[in-house]
């Protein structure tokens, strides 16, 4: 592959991103005025309104400057991570969001690996399988994954797993790693459920086509070792549709993670935001909603870079200038 | 093969290799049983090459699927496959995948979807390399090794390409290096040359054949094409419906078909050396299996049947030495059949229509570029057609013959405007015909008028919602206003084209390919055109097919006066309909003139290739004339 050329397209995905970002944290930084309600009164929350608080605010958010030099300012701290303080605690955003993060990044990776491992393998059962009972079985659980709400599935799981059968806590983050995990692992289950769905139904579908074409035939036709026809050969192809699909996967789990850290009464990045939106705390909620879009578009770059290495006829077509 | 000699390993009394004894696949789809191939028996020895000759229909693919166990999904075998003794066909998968490859390999026949896209070359070939012990390589000694596998086939620089990087030729001699990458005593090679282009055919069937000598492997070959079979096998096997129709020697079968279906398929493909009087086909298309289960397959198409052919489905019976025949009239019609082909075979004399003063259609200069949308890596545009100058004669037939990538169908669809020209002038008729969109209207009908178009591909160039009928009727209510009787109008042209009126009620769907192709002339004789532009109208067509369409349009011209532009890669095609030729290489003229001077005669390079590319068997390969 032309070096060159993959720089290139790397550098044209990353200004493409850069781009993307401003023009969402244009949208968040309007978070403040589409809120009801002065941005003044806003940001003064439940303080106490005398005319020296209020003059505190207009200083501290430049609230007098005209609106293009706002969000000049906005921005200027953004970049730097800093969001202000929270309205509600008095604590500065990114604190928060740090002190919340790593709760989520646990759970999301959990869930994220158990997605993989059983969407995947599952998917791959299933076309192996091809309209048999199993085959039947998991494209019925993916329907009942792709259709439940994760709080409906939180609470079921809790209900059945926690309460009735008493395998797993019902709340609580846990103190240890065992423990953590252990604590982790019904609000993991809950967040893999919708994801594995949508991979079983594209890893199934990608697998019985790539098992019905001619290269398939022909490894086989050679004397491929079987493993290798169904990985190597199968699999590899099919599992480029899932790359594409993945990124929407994040998302699903992203907007999935608040809702369970909620039902799980998890205090994550998802109970911080819910709790902000309930407190009108504009600002926790606009350093939130950038960090998301930050990540939404991270993850679609690289997406683009992933796929250049699962599908080589891309790397030498799309990646040309 | 001398008979004294030690029997080698696997071999049976006999001395073959692998056998087939009554052989029978069938397809369920639901609760619906279908015959594909019945009761076929077949045996291959050590080193020789054995060819299945059949249309498509004919269970051909099948029958090597079934060889090699593996069956596409539905459909099941059953009798016997005898390898080395044991019967491949009683074997689990678990055995059959350890004989394959080592024993038994078979090449696809698409090149273009064989290989795994994501993976090098070299990794493919290696994936079928084993040691002594059935593991896998290491990695140093697999890429060694591919290279060296890659380089038996002519390409070892291929080792670290992916397989879109490689022309189809080139990853067709990446199958075969990855076929025989377990040293495997029999190969079958399913249509191996048909997806590629025509010089590219003639060095693959070359290739096969000299792997098959150095290497004293048994090969099969599957194709559809009789010289080819010819060119190339020891013995022929003749598949039709699924049943076998004739087997013999090579040599013998093309001095003398002992079956009617042989000689009529022998017939419907014509030579490329010399023009026939009269194009005999065989007429109807292939029939379902278990539609002539009982009777003889070729009965409903044959001109010899008799009530006594439609009682049972004859077997194979010996006919003389060494040769088998399921025709039960073939002792009787034999001196017929004889006659018959001696007269078919009569080289006719091309008439050139007197010089017309003022050409239909001429092309000057014409040259197409296409921007990089498609293309990979460049950003140099693609120069699709280089400068190309061209006449057709009123009433006159003229052929263009290129290979893929010659710019043969940029250049149709540029005269009828479906491209525009990036530079150079068409006149048609008078009209200054290079930009369709700056045309006025009456202009537009008199081009529309003029020059028609046939497409390649009959499946896709008819509206499938639409009956036969109501197509028609529209290009007639457009170009004769006037005419009120369009219902006698639409029968008419069916007439012309050698279907019953009662077609106008049908669907394609309920087409077969040839009766579609036939269906789309007729659209394009609606508007009773002076050319008729014929993109490779018969080469998505079987062979037996083919034959009746090239009859058609010899007597089409013959009746109506209408000339063509013939596109076509084949130059059968081309010295059976046309009168001149130009041939077309990367976009440009190298050569043209009348058909006879320059098939016979090539003068440049790539004309001289492509006369050579077409297959002959030892008896027709005489000195040039």
């Amino acid at each position: 592959m032309n070096r060159r050329n993959l720089a290139l397209f790397i550098a044209r995905r990353l200004i493409a991103a850069a781009v993307l970002l401003v023009i969402m944290s244009g949208a968040v930084f309007g978070l403040l005025y589409a809120t009801p309600g002065s941005a003044e009164q806003v940001l003064l929350g439940t303080r106490v309104a005398n005319e020296e608080t209020r003059e505190n605010i207009r200083q501290r958010y430049n609230l007098d400057e005209p609106l293009p030099t706002q969000y000049w300012l906005w921005a200027e701290d953004a970049i730097r991570l800093d969001f202000g303080e929270s309205i509600r605690t008095g604590e500065p955003v990114l604190v928060a969001i740090r002190d919340r993060a790593s709760l989520s990044l646990r759970l999301g990776a959990y869930g994220f690996v158990v997605a993989f491992v059983a969407g995947i393998g599952l998917g791959v059962l299933a076309a192996l399988k091809n309209r048999s009972g199993v085959d039947r079985a998991v494209v019925s659980l993916s329907v009942v994954g792709a259709s439940s709400p994760a709080f409906v599935t939180g609470v079921f799981f809790l209900y059945v797993f926690a309460v009735l059968l008493g395998w797993f806590p019902a709340f609580g983050q846990g103190e240890g790693l065992a423990d953590q995990l252990w604590h982790l692992t019904l609000p993991a289950l809950t967040l893999a459920f919708g994801a594995a769905a949508l991979l079983i139904r594209f890893t199934r579908a990608g697998m019985i086509t790539a098992l019905e074409q001619d290269y398939v035939t022909f490894a086989r036709a050679r004397g491929v070792s079987e493993p290798r026809v169904l990985f190597g050969y199968a699999l590899r192809n099919a599992m480029i549709p899932v790359v594409t699909a993945s990124t929407v996967l994040l998302a699903a789990t992203l907007t999935g993670a608040v809702l369970i850290e909620v039902t799980f009464a998890l205090p994550g990045l998802g109970a911080l935001l819910v709790d902000s939106v309930a407190f009108k705390d504009v600002l926790m909620v606009q350093g939130l909603t950038m960090l998301l879009a930050a990540v939404a578009v991270l993850t679609n770059l690289l997406t683009d870079i992933l796929y250049l290495f699962v599908d080589p006829r891309i790397r030498y077509t799309r990646v040309a200038p | 093969m001398s008979s004294n000699a030690e029997p080698l390993r696997g071999v049976d009394a006999n001395g073959s290799l692998l056998t087939a004894v009554g052989l029978a696949i069938h397809s369920r789809i639901g609760g619906d049983q279908r015959t594909i191939v019945t009761n076929l028996d077949l045996s291959l020895n050590e080193a020789e090459t054995v060819g299945i000759v059949g249309e498509s229909g004919s269970g051909k693919s099948m029958t090597a699927r079934a060889l090699v166990g593996l069956l596409p999904t539905g459909l099941s075998a059953r009798g016997e496959v005898r390898l080395d003794g044991s019967n491949l066909l009683e074997m689990s998968q678990r055995a059959l995948s350890r004989i394959r490859g080592s024993e038994i390999a078979l090449v696809l026949q698409d090149p273009f979807t064989m290989l795994n896209p994501v993976t090098r070359c070299g990794d493919q070939v290696a994936d079928g390399l084993v040691d002594a012990r059935g593991r896998r390589l290491g990695r140093r000694t697999r890429r060694e090794e591919a290279a060296r596998r890659l380089a038996e086939v002519g390409i070892p620089e291929t080792v670290d390409r992916y397989p879109f990087e490689l022309s189809g030729g080139m990853r067709q001699r990446v199958a075969i290096a990855a076929a025989l990458a377990g040293d495997p005593r029999v190969l079958i090679a399913d249509e191996p040359s048909t997806a590629l282009d025509v010089t590219t055919q003639g060095e693959i069937l070359a290739l096969l054949k000299s792997l098959q000598t150095s290497r004293s492997m048994a090969l099969l070959l599957i194709t559809h094409d009789l010289r080819v079979a010819f060119s190339t096998c020891d013995r022929i096997y003749v598949l039709y419906a699924g049943s076998l129709l004739e087997v013999g020697d090579a040599s013998a079968v093309e001095a003398e078909p002992l079956h009617p279906y042989t000689l009529g398929l022998l017939l419907s493909e014509p030579p490329a050396d010399r023009r026939l009087t009269e194009l005999v086909a065989i007429p109807g298309s292939v029939p379902a299996a278990d539609d002539v289960a009982t009777i003889c397959p070729l009965a409903p198409r044959c001109q010899w049947a008799q009530p006594k052919c439609e009682v049972t489905n004859p077997p194979l019976k010996p006919v003389g030495a060494e040769r088998l025949s399921a025709c039960l009239r073939i002792d009787e019609i034999r001196a017929e059949m004889r006659s018959l082909r001696h007269h078919a075979e009569r080289p006719a004399v091309v008439h050139h229509p007197a010089e017309a003063s003022v050409p239909l259609v001429s092309v000057d200069n014409l040259q197409k570029t296409f921007a990089d949308a498609s293309t990979r890596r460049g950003s140099a545009p693609v120069i699709a057609l280089g400068g190309v100058s061209l006449t057709v004669g009123v009433t006159e037939s003229v052929g263009l013959v290129g290979e893929s990538g010659s710019g043969k169908t940029t250049l149709a669809r540029c005269l009828v405007g479906l491209e525009t020209p990036t530079a150079g002038a068409i006149t048609i008729d008078g009209v200054d015909a290079s930009n369709y969109g700056s045309l006025s209207a009456d202009h537009l009908r008199q081009l529309r008028r003029t020059v028609q178009i046939v497409f390649q591909d009959p499946y896709s160039s008819l509206n499938p919602l639409r009956t036969v009928g109501s197509a028609l009727k529209e290009v007639l209510e457009l170009h004769r206003k006037r005419s009120r009787n369009l219902e006698g109008g639409v029968a008419e042209l069916l007439e012309q084209v050698g279907l019953p009126a009662s077609f106008s009620r049908r669907k394609p769907v309920a087409l077969s390919g040839g009766e579609r192709q036939r269906v789309a002339i007729a659209r394009a004789l609606a508007v009773k055109p002076r050319l008729i532009i014929c993109d490779e109208p018969v080469s998505a067509l079987d062979v037996s097919v083919q034959a009746q369409i090239l009859g058609l349009f010899r007597t089409l011209r013959d009746e109506l006066g209408v000339g063509y532009l013939f596109i076509t890669h084949d130059l059968a095609v081309v010295r059976q309909v046309v009168e001149r030729v130009y041939v077309l290489y990367r976009g440009e003229v190298v050569e043209s003139g009348p058909v006879d001077a320059v098939l016979d005669h090539p003068q440049h390079a790539y004309t001289v290739r492509l006369v050579e590319s077409v297959p002959r068997s030892a008896s027709q390969q005489r000195p040039m004339r």
